[in-house]
C-alpha cells in the first residue's frame, strides 16, 4: 500500500470504528488494523530522508 | 447679386458628399482616440464618438463588420485605434467615421486578444469546475515546470522538503520568457507525461507582467489542459491571472503557496496519527464497556431467569425422550428376540458336534487348526483327533 492508500484506509477505519452496531470482534479487528497502519505511517514519516530534486532535461 | 449662385441645402450636402467620397486621402485611414458613449443600436450597429483633448468625431460600426464581439470587448474610456473612411450623411448633414476594423491601443490590444481567447476557451468548457482534477493529499512524485535558475524552484524545493520529505521532486526546466519560451514550455509539459507523476506544479520564475505572456498562449494552455496529472499553477498575479492559471486544477499566487497546497505538513500528520490512535483506543474501550454493562445486567437478571427456563425445557424434553425410548426399546427387544430364535436353528445345524455325533472325527494340529490334507498331516509332529465324546493326542513315531 502507498502512503496515500494507508492514510485513506486509516480514515475509513476511523469512521467505521465508531459505528455502534459493530460487534466486539469487528471493533477489535479495526483497532488492530488501525494501530498497525498508524505505526507504519509514523515510521514512514520519521524515516523519510530529504531527496535531491531530479532534473529532467 | 445676380452673379450669386444659390444652393439648396440638398445641393450643398450633395457637393460635400461628392468631395468627401472622392477624396482618397480620407479613405481607409487609421485614427486614434478615446472611446465615448459606446453603445449598440436596435438594428445592431454601434454608434459612438472618438475624442482627443481638443476634438471629437462621430463614428459608426455597421453590424455586418462582425470581426469582434464589440459589446464584450470595448468600453468607454478605452484608447482605440480605428481603421475606416469618412462618409457624409446628406440628410443629417453629418460627417461620420465609418469603421471596419478597431483595436485597443498598445497593451490594450494584447489584453483584448487575451479576453477573446478566454471567452473562446470558456465556451469550449476548458475552465469548467467539474473537469478539474483533485489535488492528491499525499503526492509522492511531484513534477515542477519552471526556470532552472529562478527563485520559484528554490521556494518550492525549500517548502516541500521542509514539510513532506516523502515526496520526490522532478524539475522540468523551461524558459519562461523570450521567443523560445513557448516551445520550451510546451516541450517540458509534454515530457512530464513520460513520468509517473502524482502532481505537477507550473511556476513562473518571477519578473514583470511581460514575462507571463507565454502562459496566455493558446497552445500552452491547451497542452496544460491535455494533462491527466493534476496541475497547480503559480504564475499570475492576484489581479491579472494568466490563462494557464484558469485552466489549472488549482491556482495560487506564489510558488511558496503552491508548495504548501501540494503537500501536507509532516508535523500535522504526526499529530493527526496520535489523535487517531487515541480515538481508536477510546472506541475500543467504549465498545468493551458496552459489553461489560450487558454482561452485568444479564448476570443480575435475565441470565439466570433464562437458565431456569432452559433447564425446565430440557427436563420436559428428557421426559418425552424417556417415554419414546421405553416404547421403542420394547419393540426393538422383541424384534431382536425373534431374530435370534430364527437364527438359533441355523446355527445349531452348523454345529460340528452334530457331525461328530454322527460318527465322524476331526483331526487338528496342536494349535487347533483342522488338518484337511495328507501333506499337512505328514508335516506335523503331533495331532489331536476329535471324536463325539472327546479328543486324544497322537505323536508321530520316530
Amino acid at each position: 500500500m502507498t502512503f496515500e492508500e494507508k492514510m485513506k484506509r486509516l480514515n475509513e477505519i476511523m469512521e467505521l470504528i465508531n459505528n455502534s452496531e459493530l460487534s466486539l470482534e469487528e471493533t477489535i479487528n479495526f483497532y488492530e488494523e488501525g494501530k498497525k497502519l498508524i505505526i507504519e505511517l509514523k515510521s514512514e514519516i520519521k524515516n523519510a530522508e530529504q531527496r535531491i530534486t531530479k532534473i529532467i532535461e | 447679386m445676380n452673379d450669386k449662385v444659390i444652393y439648396s441645402i440638398s445641393e450643398l450636402n450633395h457637393i460635400i458628399k461628392t468631395i468627401i467620397d472622392s477624396e482618397i486621402s480620407i479613405k481607409n485611414i487609421v485614427i486614434t482616440g478615446e472611446l465615448q458613449n459606446f453603445k449598440k443600436s436596435q438594428n445592431g450597429h454601434y454608434f459612438f464618438r472618438l475624442i482627443d483633448k481638443d476634438s471629437q468625431i462621430n463614428c459608426v460600426i455597421y453590424s455586418y463588420f462582425d470581426f469582434y464581439n464589440y459589446e464584450f470587448s470595448f468600453k468607454d474610456g478605452d484608447s482605440i485605434e480605428a481603421q475606416g473612411s469618412l462618409i457624409f450623411f446628406n440628410k443629417r448633414g453629418e460627417i461620420v467615421f465609418s469603421i471596419n476594423r478597431m483595436t485597443l491601443c498598445g497593451d490594450g490590444e494584447k489584453l483584448l486578444r487575451k479576453k477573446l481567447l478566454i471567452q473562446k476557451l470558456f465556451n469550449e468548457g476548458l475552465f469548467d469546475q467539474n473537469k478539474k482534477l483533485n489535488i492528491p493529499k499525499y503526492p509522492r512524485n511531484i513534477g515542477i515546470i519552471t526556470s532552472k535558475t529562478g527563485a520559484a524552484i528554490k521556494d518550492i524545493e525549500k517548502n516541500i522538503n521542509s514539510r513532506y520529505k516523502i515526496s520526490q521532486l522532478y524539475l522540468f526546466p523551461t524558459l519562461v520568457q523570450g521567443i523560445e519560451a513557448k516551445s520550451s514550455i510546451i516541450n517540458a509539459i509534454k515530457k512530464t507525461k513520460e513520468y509517473d507523476l502524482d502532481l505537477l506544479i507550473i511556476g513562473r520564475g518571477g519578473g514583470s507582467k511581460e514575462d507571463l505572456s507565454v502562459f496566455d498562449e493558446e497552445e500552452v494552455v491547451r497542452t496544460v489542459y491535455s494533462l491527466n496529472t493534476p496541475v497547480i499553477s503559480a504564475i499570475g498575479h492576484e489581479i491579472d491571472k494568466s490563462i494557464v492559471d484558469l485552466v489549472a486544477d488549482l491556482s495560487v499566487s506564489t510558488p511558496t503557496a503552491a508548495a504548501i497546497s501540494a503537500v501536507p505538513d509532516e508535523n500535522d500528520l504526526l499529530e493527526f496519527l496520535d489523535i487517531s490512535y487515541n480515538q481508536l483506543r477510546s472506541a475500543l474501550n467504549s465498545k468493551l464497556s458496552v459489553y461489560k454493562k450487558e454482561i452485568d445486567s444479564i448476570e443480575s437478571t435475565r441470565f439466570f431467569d433464562g437458565i431456569n427456563n432452559i433447564i425446565e425445557s430440557i427436563n420436559n424434553k428428557i421426559e418425552n425422550c424417556e417415554y419414546l425410548l421405553l416404547n421403542n426399546y420394547k419393540n426393538t427387544i422383541n424384534l431382536l428376540k425373534n431374530t435370534i430364535i430364527s437364527k438359533e436353528g441355523l446355527i445349531e445345524s452348523l454345529n460340528p458336534q452334530n457331525t461328530l455325533n454322527r460318527g465322524y472325527s476331526i483331526i487338528t494340529d496342536t494349535n487347533g487348526s483342522i488338518i484337511k490334507s495328507i501333506s499337512v498331516l505328514n508335516s506335523v509332529e503331533q495331532i489331536n483327533i476329535h471324536v463325539s465324546d472327546g479328543k486324544t493326542n497322537f505323536r508321530r513315531k520316530l
